[in-house]
């Protein structure tokens, strides 16, 4: 009992049970999208996770983003539909990596606010990369090489690259940095919203090569999803940065040539 | 069983004419080798590209005791060789420097100070703050190291070993245990210096005198409390490599230093009481490890806005909820389980200040000697601040915070009806040391030059006053 008393006293359950949500959400997705798959083209990049997108978009989108991408009507139409889609992205892939941040804003917070601001804190966070995938990873999906078979192995080599930058460094380790949380009224949600903000900004600067791999993944999306999603909590929790990042780099370029090399092969 | 004595007892002031000769010889060696004052100094920290385990010193974190517990372990080693080597007793130990016992221990030992000539004498650091090298004594806020043993956990909201920092659990702050900051961050501060800057600060030789100290308390609390160090395996296993008298590399993980006997030395007096003929050479067994973590506080209360420090004396009010005000009572009754803390958070500056700031709660402005006795929360050094926020090496980057339990001040604050429910006032105040009489006259003359300095600011991003869950 005092297991069952101490995960309820958890600042961050309701976090990591919409964490649980996204992705049980995305499989079914996967699963739908395969069902349909079977009785159209199928194995297209758009299959998968964007099945909730697609289905947003009724039979646009169907008949592939390339189509799409002709008009700027539609694509503006796709890309507002798709919101849902990379809200849900956000939450499954980048939630898991805020969750110190989170508790650490829960656990400051006065005690009576600790949900609120917990949830202030990932409004802002998730909304940045919601932002960042409308507008970036969105419009970047309708171009014709994300369609390619080398897109993948790209996407993934450039963010074994980006690993290695000063920049990338930077962002990380400010990825660790706290800002102080006033107690009360606006001042309390306008602190953690500044912390919010900068935590996500830190991150996206850190983690944005990686989502394009993941965005670009194509057939076998999820798993993709799920090991970058593994690849960037690691990396977020360790507190020796450098180490971190340069490992992972080596990881991305392993994976950026092995897949490569399996298109060759195909 | 090695034993290390006082540095003023006779067998104390005996091992400091040979620690004298031993610095003296390491400091002619190649700066390159392991073995040279040089070298040992850098493993601490070093202004230059570090060469191999150089700058490594381990603050603000539940790493602080072990790590100097094997730091002063190997460095005795390599000086013993040396003291050896210059003619010197096979038994030599490291003095300590026990400040806390007031009156001329209170001053920097003779031999640290005179004569007063970095060529002559190996021990004398010109760069100290002259106050002290005229022979001057801490002021008691400094040396104190009452409040430190007081305290009952190694990790908890006020603490005496320092927050969790295990590799891969992420930390929004660095925050060390209250004998990290008293006496050990306020000695540092005061001597100035080399002292002050952890980069520098192994390169003066009462370093290391005073760190035998910090590792004496940490014995002393250990006996006193029955051995509550961390039992969890990202402490207990943590290596920490150093150099032996040999110049190879050598290691022991934290759980392995526990106890001075696991080392083979204790102090006279003994930690756990008794005469050193008494201390037996057998580790004690730790205690059984209590099921869960220490819970989280419940912040009631905190100031709006950053507070700067600048060398000068400085107060800042804190709102306590008015969803908060009833429990602060509540936790301030004599048979409450509950703690009250103060929480000095987000401390962000560019270097360490050379002023310590005693912090006192609802100080009245013409307060008397009882009042500063009373309403006196903990001393803040900062040393280290600059590690914290821009650390060495691959350390990801923290504020620094400082928690001191406030539960006694509440509860005579509320007996004296000095009570306002709804806010406290946090009072920084400078230390300066008091002239006496017994003071030396050159110490005394120094005084006022020597301690007023006003410093880049210190940015103390919230206080604020938690209770336990």
């Amino acid at each position: 009992m005092p297991a069952l008393r101490s995960l309820a006293r958890r600042p961050t359950l309701w976090v990591e049970a919409m964490i649980a949500a996204a992705w049980l959400a995305l499989l079914l997705g996967e699963g739908a999208a395969r069902a349909s798959s079977t009785s159209s083209s199928g194995g297209s990049w758009e299959s998968g996770p964007l099945w909730i997108c697609t289905t947003g978009l009724g039979g646009l989108a169907s008949h592939g983003p390339h189509q799409a991408a002709t008009t700027a009507p539609l694509q503006a139409a796709s890309l507002a539909a798709g919101t849902p889609m990379w809200a849900l992205m956000a939450v499954a892939m980048m939630a898991p990596t805020a969750l110190p941040a989170v508790r650490h804003t829960a656990l400051t917070s006065l005690y009576w606010r600790r949900r609120r601001a917990a949830l202030e804190f990932l409004v802002v966070f998730l909304g940045l990369w919601t932002a960042f995938s409308v507008l970036a990873l969105g419009p970047l999906m309708t171009l014709d090489p994300v369609g390619s078979s080398f897109a993948l192995p790209i996407a993934l080599a450039a963010a074994a690259l980006w690993q290695l930058t000063p920049l990338k460094l930077r962002a990380l380790r400010a990825c660790h940095r706290s800002r102080p949380l006033p107690p009360r009224g606006w001042r309390a949600s306008a602190g953690v919203a500044d912390f919010a903000f900068h935590n996500g900004a830190a991150c996206l600067v850190s983690c944005w090569a990686m989502m394009v791999a993941a965005a670009v993944s194509g057939p076998g999306r999820l798993l993709w999803m799920g090991a970058i999603t593994a690849a960037i909590t690691v990396e977020k929790l360790d507190e020796r940065p450098r180490t971190a990042s340069r490992r992972l780099s080596a990881l991305l370029a392993a994976a950026a040539a092995g897949v490569a090399l399996a298109v060759l092969l195909d | 069983m090695f034993v290390r004595s006082e540095a003023r007892s006779p067998k104390g002031q005996e091992a400091l004419q040979h620690y004298a000769a031993a610095v003296g010889a390491m400091k002619k060696r190649e700066s390159s080798s392991p073995t040279s004052w040089d070298y040992q100094a850098a493993i601490h920290g070093t202004e230059s590209s570090p060469l191999s385990l150089q700058k490594q010193c381990e603050h603000e974190s539940w790493y602080f005791f072990p790590w100097h517990r094997i730091y002063l372990f190997y460095f005795e080693e390599i000086v013993r060789q040396a003291v050896v080597e210059t003619g010197g007793p096979e038994d030599w130990t490291l003095p300590y420097w026990n400040y806390d016992l007031g009156g001329e221990f209170a001053s920097l030992p003779e031999p640290f100070r005179q004569p007063a000539d970095e060529g002559e004498n190996p021990l004398y650091v010109g760069v100290r703050r002259p106050y002290y090298n005229a022979g001057g004594p801490l002021p008691e806020l400094v040396s104190t190291e009452e409040a430190a043993l007081a305290l009952r956990e190694f990790i908890g909201n006020a603490m005496f070993g320092g927050n969790n920092k295990s590799p891969h659990r992420p930390r929004f702050w660095g925050q060390s245990g209250l004998p990290e900051e008293t006496p050990h961050g306020t000695v540092h501060v005061q001597v100035g210096g080399w002292m002050r800057n952890p980069e520098e600060a192994a390169w003066d030789p009462i370093f290391w005198l005073h760190h035998a100290n910090i590792d004496r308390i940490w014995a002393v609390w250990n006996e006193k409390e029955g051995l509550p160090n961390p039992v969890e395996s990202g402490w207990t296993d943590h290596p920490f490599e150093f150099f032996d008298a040999a110049g190879n590399p050598a290691s022991k993980t934290c759980g392995e230093v526990t106890e001075t006997a696991l080392l083979g030395y204790t102090y006279d007096p003994p930690p756990g009481g008794g005469t050193v003929e008494e201390v037996v050479p057998t580790p004690t067994e730790p205690p059984e490890p209590e099921a869960g973590a220490p819970t989280e506080p419940k912040f009631v209360g905190a100031t709006e806005g950053t507070t700067i420090l600048e060398g000068e004396a400085t107060e800042v009010p804190l709102e306590i909820d008015p969803n908060g005000q009833e429990e602060v009572l509540e936790s301030a009754e004599p048979d409450d389980p509950r703690h009250l803390y103060i929480n000095i958070e987000e401390i962000r500056g560019d270097s360490t200040p050379d002023t310590v700031y005693a912090t006192y709660l609802n100080l009245p402005e013409e307060a008397s000697d009882a009042d500063y006795e009373n309403r006196y929360l903990t001393t803040l050094s900062f040393f280290g601040l600059e590690r914290t926020t821009e650390p060495a090496e691959d350390e990801a980057p923290h504020g620094m915070r400082v928690s001191a339990e406030a539960t006694e001040i509440i509860r005579r604050l509320r007996d004296e009806s000095d009570w306002d429910r709804e806010r406290l006032r946090i009072c920084f105040r400078p230390v300066v040391p008091e002239p006496s009489l017994d003071m030396p006259e050159e110490a005394r003359e120094l005084l006022d030059t020597s301690h007023a300095s006003r410093h880049s600011p210190i940015e103390i991003g919230r206080v604020s006053l938690s209770i336990d869950a």
